[in-house]
């Protein structure tokens, strides 16, 4: 956790100071108010989401988990990985903590990667936005075309990097 | 943003309400309690890039650059631009708009929100901060091929069918 703080820490001083050789002392408030205004926004979901994740730690033991990996390993749990990621509400603030907390519970590492390109790719909550926004037929011709990406990333990262353990890839120092 | 909190709270009450039969609700909130503490800094910090990032990137140079483009390079410059957008889809999108009406392709156009939805560089502190570097960059690295083939698929379909 500590060389992760570092690494943030060192990141946004650099882009703080980049901002401010950039455009002055505006742009360096204007960075910091458009943080401030996210995080307020925020605060309730992030609250909601991370009393959800405590009921689900307390909720899904290891023992059910290993029954559902079981049941649900390979294309199978890519498929089903990738549709909750889809499903999954929130943005990646939401998102990241609540599947960082299951790193230590025996998850194939796929099925982390196939939950977070799901969410990314497919975002159900981000459709109407898209279809609004952009253009319908253009958002129907994106998600037809990024259907299976998901899928085929969580298959590729399956055979090609489960060769190392799940705490490979991630932050061991965090854990 | 208010569905997503209404969805979460309504899935945190209903696991509440599952987890007191085996007396264990309070457990669960004091376990959440405790992961928000744990990353609290770290998300902190997440939300200061994000939103330097944001008051950065210049939308107008993006806009311009794209506006356009067409073809494999427009393929190409779509995956780059896509990572430079880093802001969220109520911001994204409307830019994405006005370059596809400015009269980019559509290999450009899809290949620009597909990399907005997987390289983004405004969910990278996010990703780094709790998932770990390595995992970020592994995931990040598999994604531009993907990018580039979406743009690629759509383009191959803009001058074959439409």
């Amino acid at each position: 956790m500590k060389g992760t703080l570092t690494g943030l820490a060192v990141a946004a001083f650099i882009l703080a100071l980049l901002a401010y050789l950039t455009g002055g002392t505006e742009l360096l408030w204007e960075g910091l108010r458009l943080s401030l205004q996210s995080l307020l926004n925020a605060l309730p979901l992030i609250v909601a989401a991370f009393l959800l994740t405590g009921q689900m730690q307390v909720l899904l033991s290891k023992e059910w988990i290993d029954k559902i990996l079981q049941k649900f390993s390979g294309i199978r749990g890519v498929l089903l990985s990738a549709a909750a990621g889809g499903f999954f509400p929130g943005p990646p603030y939401v998102y990241y903590p609540f599947i960082a907390s299951f790193k230590d519970r025996g998850i194939p590492f796929y099925l982390f990667f196939s939950f977070v390109v799901g969410k990314q790719v497919y975002d159900v909550a981000r459709i109407p936005m898209e279809v609004s926004l952009i253009h319908p037929g253009i958002a129907l011709l994106r998600n037809l075309i990024t259907l299976p990406i998901p899928i085929v990333m969580g298959l590729l990262s399956r055979r090609l990097l489960s060769n190392k353990s799940t705490a490979h890839y991630f932050n061991k120092e965090s854990d | 943003m208010l569905v997503s909190t209404i969805t979460l709270a309504v899935l945190a009450v209903i696991l509440f309400v599952a987890n007191s039969k085996k007396k264990k609700e309070i457990e669960g909130v004091k376990e959440g309690l405790k992961q928000l503490r744990n990353v609290l800094l770290l998300l902190l910090l997440a939300f200061i890039i994000a939103g330097m990032l944001e008051a950065m990137i210049p939308e107008e140079f993006v806009r311009n650059w794209l506006a356009r483009e067409a073809g494999f390079s427009g393929v190409f410059l779509g995956t780059l631009g896509g990572m430079i957008l880093a802001m969220g889809p109520y911001a994204a999108f409307p830019i994405i708009a006005s370059i596809l009406s400015a009269g980019a392709g559509l290999g450009t156009v899809v290949s620009l929100i597909t990399s907005w939805t997987l390289l983004s560089m405004s969910r990278f502190p996010y990703e780094s901060g709790m998932l770990g570097i390595r995992f970020t960059v592994v995931r990040m690295g598999l994604s531009v091929p993907f990018c580039l083939a979406a743009g690629t698929v759509a383009h191959l379909m803009d001058i074959t069918f439409l």
